[in-house]
Parts: C-alpha cells; structure tokens; sequence
C-alpha cells in the first residue's frame, strides 16, 4: 500500500486575516493537526472513490474504478488557525452488496455521502445513507450531500439543484454539487465539512474514545492505546521490564 | 446489479483463517470473491450488542444465563451504578421506554414485579443492560494477543494494524488458594514479593532467564526436550506454586492432560513467546482490540483485501456448489460465480460436494457482566485459575474488560471464562464462576452480576493438508485457544497451495512520520 498523503494542496480559507501576533501566538497553539476521520457513503459508481482521488491527489481516472491502494488517505486542510487532518475511508466497493464492516463508520465525524446528478436512483440511494446516518452515527456528525458528475450536467441532468438542496436544507446537510473529473468545488466540499465540524468538542471526544488525537507520533496514548509501530522491530523485552 | 462472474479463489466464511487468506490473496493479484452466509464479519468471533449477546447465548444447547446481586453492607457500599438504585416506578419507567428490555428482564428475574431490593435491583440492572445494548461489543469466543507474536507482527508489517486499536491487558493474576496474586512481569516484581524466600526467587529468575533466550541455552533443557515440561520444572528447584505460575500463567496451559504431557520443548517456546511479548507495548505481554478482538482482526483483513479489489457480500445463501472442469460454481440469489478454487470455513463444509472429514471439539465457556470488577481494580486485565484439588480439574482463564476497551458501558466490567479442554464440564465453569464471585465480594461489597454460561463448537479439519480435492479446501472454525495466533500458520498454509512461489503479506512501506 502506498504511504498515507500529507501533503498539503489544500488551499482552504485561510489568508483574509490581519494576523495580529496574538493571533499569530493563537495559531502556533493549535498547529498540532485535528485528525477527522470522514467517511465516504453512497451507490456504487457514483464517483466517491474519484472524490477522493481527486482531492488529495488532484488526480482522475477516466472510465475505471480508481484504485486506493492505502488504509486510508489522509489530506490536510488549513483553517483559519486551524489544521485539520482529514482521515479518508474509502469503501473500497464493499458498498456494492451491503457488506461494509461497522470498523468503517465507526467514530466518524463526517460523511460525504455522494450521488450521481445524471440518475435520480442514486439520489434516492443517498437519502437513505443520510437516513442510516442519522440514526446510527455521532449526533455530532457533519454530513454533505455531493451531487457528483457536475461536467455533465449539460447535457445529461437528471437531478435538479432545486430538488437536491431543498432536501439537503430540511435534512439539514450541507450540499454542493461538484464534478471529480474537472476537479470544480471538489476542495470546497472538504472546506465547507472543516468549517462546520465541531473542532473544540471534537479533541476532548477523540480523547475518551481511546484514538490519538493529532498527528500521532509513537507510544501509548494518554488513554492508553497501544500504537503498533511504537517500539523498533526488534528491541527485545529485556532489562528491567522481562522477567529476568 | 451485475457481478463479475469468475474469480481466482472464492472463500465462503468470514472467519479469522479465512480474512487473513483473503488478504494476502488479494495483496498477490489474485481475484478473490468473499462470501459469508451471516450478514456479519467474523463468524463466531464476532463482537454483539447485548441483547444479540444474550439471545446468540440462549440459542445455545443446554447454556444458562443468570443474574444475582449481593446487597450493600451500609449506605455508603452502594455504588453509582446503571440502574441498580430507585424503586419500582423507576424499573417501570425502564421498561417503557425499551420495549425488548421487558423481554428479558421476564426472562431472567421472573414476570412479577419484584420485591425485595435485590430483586429490584436485578431487574433494572438488566433492563439497563438492554435499554444501552448498543453500547457493548460481547464476544462469544473472546482472545488475547501476544504484543510480541505471529498476528501482531503481520499487522505491523502488512500496514493491516492502523485500522485497529488495541490496549494492553495491564494486569496478570493467578489464582491460589483462594487468592488472586499478581504473577510477577519483572525482577522488581519478584523480589518485592513477600511470598518468596530468596533462595526460590533466586531459581525463578534464573529459569525465566533461561526460558527467555531458551535457543541460546539448549544445553539446559536439550536432555528433556521431549519429556514432560512439568517433570523439567520439578527438576529446576522450583516449588509446586512456581510450576504452576510457569505453567498456567505464562506458558498458558489450560487443560490438566496438556500441564501433564506437554514436552520441555514445546512447554519452553511457549514460555519463551510469553516473556518475549513483555515489554514490547509496556509491562505486560497481551492485547485486546477495541471493540472485539477477533471480530476486529476480520473486518481489517477483509478491508485489506477489498481495498486490493476483493469483492464481499455477506448475508449470501448459496444454493449449489459444485466442482466442474472450469472450476468451483456457486449459484445463489440469481448469481452464479466460477472460482478456480474454494476456500470454505469448517462450519460450511456441509455444504460441499465432498466429503468432508472434520475434528469437532466442544468448549465450555462463561461471560459475567458486572457492575464492578472481579479480577482486580485495574480495568484490563487477565488470570489464570489452574487446576486445583477440590477446585477444579482443568484449568481455565478469564479476561477483564471494560468501557476501556468498548466493551461495555461505563461503570461495567466483563469478564470472559475459557476453558481450552473439551474435559471441563458446565460444573466446573460454575465453580469458577463461583470462585469468581469471592474475589469480587472481596474487592467490592456490593455488586450485580449477570453471568451466562455456554458451549461452543470448534471445528477444524481432519488433516493438517486442509485440501479435500484439487480445487476445495477447508480451513479451521477458532481454535478455542485464549490466543488465536495459528490462524496466521494456517491462512500462509492455504496461501501457498494456492499461490506457490508468492510472497505471503510482502513488508509495506512504512509510513513518513509526519511532524
Ligand atoms: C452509516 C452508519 C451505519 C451504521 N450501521 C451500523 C450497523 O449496521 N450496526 C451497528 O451495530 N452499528 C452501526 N453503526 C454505528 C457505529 O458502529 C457506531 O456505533 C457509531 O458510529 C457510534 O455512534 P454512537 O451512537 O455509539 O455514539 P455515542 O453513543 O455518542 O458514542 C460516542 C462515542 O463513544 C464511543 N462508544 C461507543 N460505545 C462505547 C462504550 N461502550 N464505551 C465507551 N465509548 C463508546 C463511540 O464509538 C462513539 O464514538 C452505523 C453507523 C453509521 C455512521
Ligand atoms: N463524467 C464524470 N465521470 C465521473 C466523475 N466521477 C467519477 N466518474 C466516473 O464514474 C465511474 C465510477 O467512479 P468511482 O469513483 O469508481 O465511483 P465509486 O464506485 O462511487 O467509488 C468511473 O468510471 C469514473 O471515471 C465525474 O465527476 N464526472
Ligand atoms: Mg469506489
């Protein structure tokens, strides 16, 4: 698999301050990055894994099912003072027959759940994640409904925007329509999600639920999760800690 | 929606054998279709909510699921607990709002409404476990992992492990004489403990030294390699305690046939696998993932090898298989798939077009739920109960778990009995249950305790070349073992009859460490 992404194109909201040095000070205190694990819903095909691919790779693959060789792709995102490491689980197709692992939405904190604006089913296919989310997930989630496949609006709409975002408003989500082969407003689905996700609340959450808040360099966590990596391959149990 | 239609190997069950197999055969480039009758991943390792939890237990034969409480001894004993304070209107007000909480709390207290405080205090303790099922993760066969052994080291070289979390086990016990004692994870240990005189300490620490780099010390043991571990043990000058710690608690024998026969070799590898996880994640040797371990370890093997194009469909009921020319066929729900060869975890094999020899060995297992803790105040934690005159026959061990690890609530604890002989009967998993109960009593005067007690089958094939023709094979339903590290043999096994020549999980690349 190849390593997980932290480079960062993510050109989101940041600049328009008159960066006073507190501020300045206010942001040194919080460049440790926020890790939001986000995960992505929706029918097969509609172009989630393209979503992805497109904002941390800036990168698309026409005609074929692009290939996430990776746990999860991390992308960061720069707010305000803020950063924010977005956690990207892609369902590796195993939405197609119902078949994801309750490992895959666990302790998520956003949701793209996507749809295909040429076919009206896969709309409805959303809804009905958005449904699952919300009777499942974090009340806390922050959920956007994408309407993917913007490049063909023109010509093969099947989904209206009216129809979309009245849904969306009463669903209260955010939404957006975008297109991962020309790569329009696919950053502004992530910036828009960073904008509204809880990020005060969301530190002391990750604590109590046992997963290394920030970048996670090695050893156990105050909350005591074992980080595999954490000690070189081969330093042996001995002196002071075995039993000899 | 269409399928694709033919696969280099299909496997039917998503059990552990099964997920790390199809991990490493999708990592090779093989096509793999993943399939399991259950709508869950995991087949018997997996983690439920409670009342799934309870009602899989009721469905077994002949298991038992009871509840009892002991009252405070003052005022003060009460403790915070879910549920265990108010009154009738209280337990009334429960059940209204969890309409399958009414279930069983009929079930297990009885329909009336009950009286005394106990009973009171019983009914809302399960009538809160229900209206918060949600919140454990229970498993029928719950295990451990050495930090330092065959499924951790895969995990970390096959980047499978960033799916997963994992928390050190920060306690081991031993039971003796009716105590609970720390089995002691260092020097420190062993010359702080009163119990000892230097002479004995002295001998255990030598021992141990030995059995930690036993390779290196063939001349020590190379004389009894194949004779019995417990005789070597006797011959080291070690008392009949010291054995029995060596034994049971860290060579993890469980079954008095196996403490008796067991061979200096193998008795000394697994010693050695023990102390060598020491210090590896901190002061002791075990893991256990969040939220279920087994069930944990499938559902990221599974990813793994999705994300390297597997296909998965769970909830899927084949109405034929059959062997032909062009490969294994598998019809069901209007679909059919070609294999070129079939993979079926042993719980399947019935459903095979051939005959199928299999090794059935049934396990006496318990799980209490308890609104304080029983093996010690530390939350995570381990025992060994050895056989013990008048106590029990065979050995069994118990693991404590708690909101810690996802596994329950708050303010709960769980803890999980195996036994590893098909010898130990019901009776003895009450007896330990039992035992159980005076430890808590000891730690904590006032406590509800929700226990049930089941068997599970484990089944495995016959022979150790799991191939039942050229394209069929059939691999191990868990192992029944507190520790599941075979399945990784066994997964490399099946692995490199299909695929010879392929490397099994290649080292990833490391990660960058950012910032
Ligand atoms: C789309 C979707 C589908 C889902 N489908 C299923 C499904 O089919 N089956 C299923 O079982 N679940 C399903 N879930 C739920 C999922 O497994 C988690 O339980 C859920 O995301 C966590 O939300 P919660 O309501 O438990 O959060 P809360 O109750 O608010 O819990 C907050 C946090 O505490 C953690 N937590 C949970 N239990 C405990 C505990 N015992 N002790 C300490 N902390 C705990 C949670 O992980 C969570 O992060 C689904 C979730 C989503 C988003
Ligand atoms: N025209 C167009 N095609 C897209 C777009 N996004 C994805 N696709 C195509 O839609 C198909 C399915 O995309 P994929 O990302 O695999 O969808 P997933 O199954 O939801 O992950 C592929 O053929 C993609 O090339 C888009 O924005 N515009
Ligand atoms: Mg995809």
């Amino acid at each position: 698999m190849s390593a997980a992404r932290s480079a960062s194109p993510a050109g989101a909201a940041s600049s328009s301050s008159a960066a006073a040095a507190a501020a300045a000070a206010a942001a040194q205190a919080n460049l440790k990055p926020i890790q939001v694990k986000l995960v992505l819903l929706g029918e097969a095909a509609v172009g989630k894994s393209s979503l992805v691919l497109r904002f941390v790779n800036n990168e698309f693959q026409e005609n074929k099912e692009p290939t996430i060789g990776a746990a999860f792709l991390t992308q960061k995102c720069k707010l305000d003072d803020k950063i924010i490491k977005f956690e990207i689980w892609d369902t590796a197709g195993q939405e197609r027959f119902h078949s994801l692992a309750p490992m895959y939405y666990r302790n998520a904190q956003a949701a793209v759940v996507a749809y295909d604006l040429t076919k009206p089913a896969s709309l409805e296919k959303a809804k009905a994640w958005v449904k699952e989310l919300q009777r499942q997930a974090n009340p806390n989630i922050v959920i956007a409904l994408v309407g993917n496949k913007l490049d063909l609006a023109s010509t093969a709409r099947g989904v209206s925007t009216e129809e979309a975002q009245a849904y969306a408003n009463e669903s209260g989500l955010l939404f957006l329509e975008a297109s991962a082969k020309t790569g329009e407003f696919v950053m502004d689905i992530f910036t828009e999600i960073a904008k509204k996700i809880p990020l005060d609340t969301l530190a002391a959450a990750r604590q109590r639920t046992g997963l290394t808040s920030g970048g996670g360099a090695g050893g156990a966590s105050s909350s005591g999760r074992v980080d595999l990596n954490q000690n070189p391959a081969n330093s042996q149990g001995a002196d002071g800690n075995c039993a000899c | 929606m269409a399928a694709p239609e033919s696969f280099d190997v299909a496997i039917l069950g998503t059990g552990l054998t099964e997920c790390i197999l199809a991990g490493a055969l999708a990592r090779a480039g093989k096509r793999v279709l993943h399939l399991d009758t259950l709508d869950h991943y995991g087949a018997q390792l997996a983690a439920r909510h409670a009342a799934d939890f309870l009602a899989a237990v009721a469905a077994l034969p002949d298991s038992e699921i009871g509840v009892s409480s002991s009252a405070p001894q003052s005022a003060s004993d009460e403790q915070p607990v879910l549920g265990a304070d108010g009154d009738s209107e209280a337990l009334a007000a429960q059940l209204a709002a969890a309409p399958d909480a009414a279930e069983w709390v009929a079930r297990l207290c009885g329909d009336a409404v009950p009286e005394s405080p106990e009973r009171l205090r019983e009914a809302r303790f399960v009538a809160s476990l229900i209206a918060r099922a949600r919140h454990f993760n229970l498993e029928l066969v719950p295990a451990v992992l050495y930090s330092r052994g065959p499924i951790v080291d895969l995990l970390v070289s096959s980047r499978v492990g960033p799916y997963l979390e994992f928390k050190l086990l920060n306690d081991m016990f031993f039971e003796w004489d009716q105590e609970m004692e720390k089995v002691p994870s260092g020097k420190d240990d062993i010359f702080v403990s009163k119990t000892k005189d230097l002479l004995a300490k002295r001998r255990l620490m030598k021992f141990l030294t030995m059995a930690l780099n036993y390779l290196d010390n063939e001349h020590a043991w190379q004389e009894h390699a194949n004779r019995p571990f417990c005789e070597f043990l006797a011959g080291q000058g070690l008392d009949p305690k010291m054995s029995a710690v060596i034994m049971h608690a860290i060579a993890l024998v469980g079954d008095a046939d196996e403490a008796a026969t067991i061979t200096t070799a193998d008795g000394l590898e697994r010693t050695h696998r023990h102390l060598n996880s020491l210090g590896r994640y901190g002061k002791r040797a075990f893991l256990v993932g969040m939220y279920g371990t087994g069930s944990e370890l499938c559902q990221a093997f599974s990813r793994y090898c999705a994300v390297f194009g597997g296909l998965y469909i769970l909830g899927f009921q084949p109405d034929s298989i059959e062997s032909t020319d062009e490969g294994v066929c598998i019809k069901g729900q209007d679909q059919t798939f070609v294999a070129d060869s079939l993979v079926v975890g042993a719980e399947h094999a019935a459903k095979l077009p051939v005959p199928v020899k299999l090794v059935e060995t049934a396990l006496w297992r318990a799980t209490i739920i308890s609104n304080a803790p029983v093996l010690g105040t530390t939350e995570l934690s381990m025992a060994a109960l050895p056989p013990q005159e008048g106590a029990r026959e065979n050995g069994v061990f118990a693991i404590q778990l708690s909101a810690d690890t996802c596994t329950c609530p708050e303010g709960l604890y769980t803890v999980s009995i195996i036994s590893h002989s098909s010898k130990s009967t019901k009776q003895d998993l009450k007896d330990a249950l039992i035992s159980l109960h005076a430890h808590q009593a000891r730690l904590q005067s006032a406590s509800v305790w929700l226990d049930a007690v089941y068997q599970i089958k484990h089944i495995k094939p016959e022979t150790e070349d799991a191939f039942m023709d050229k394209r069929i094979a059939v691999c191990s339903s868990p192992s029944g073992q507190i520790v599941l590290e075979d399945h990784v043999a066994e997964a490399r096994r099946l692995f490199e009859r299909i695929c010879p020549g392929a490397i099994f999980y290649p080292e990833e690349a490391q990660p960058p460490e950012d910032e």
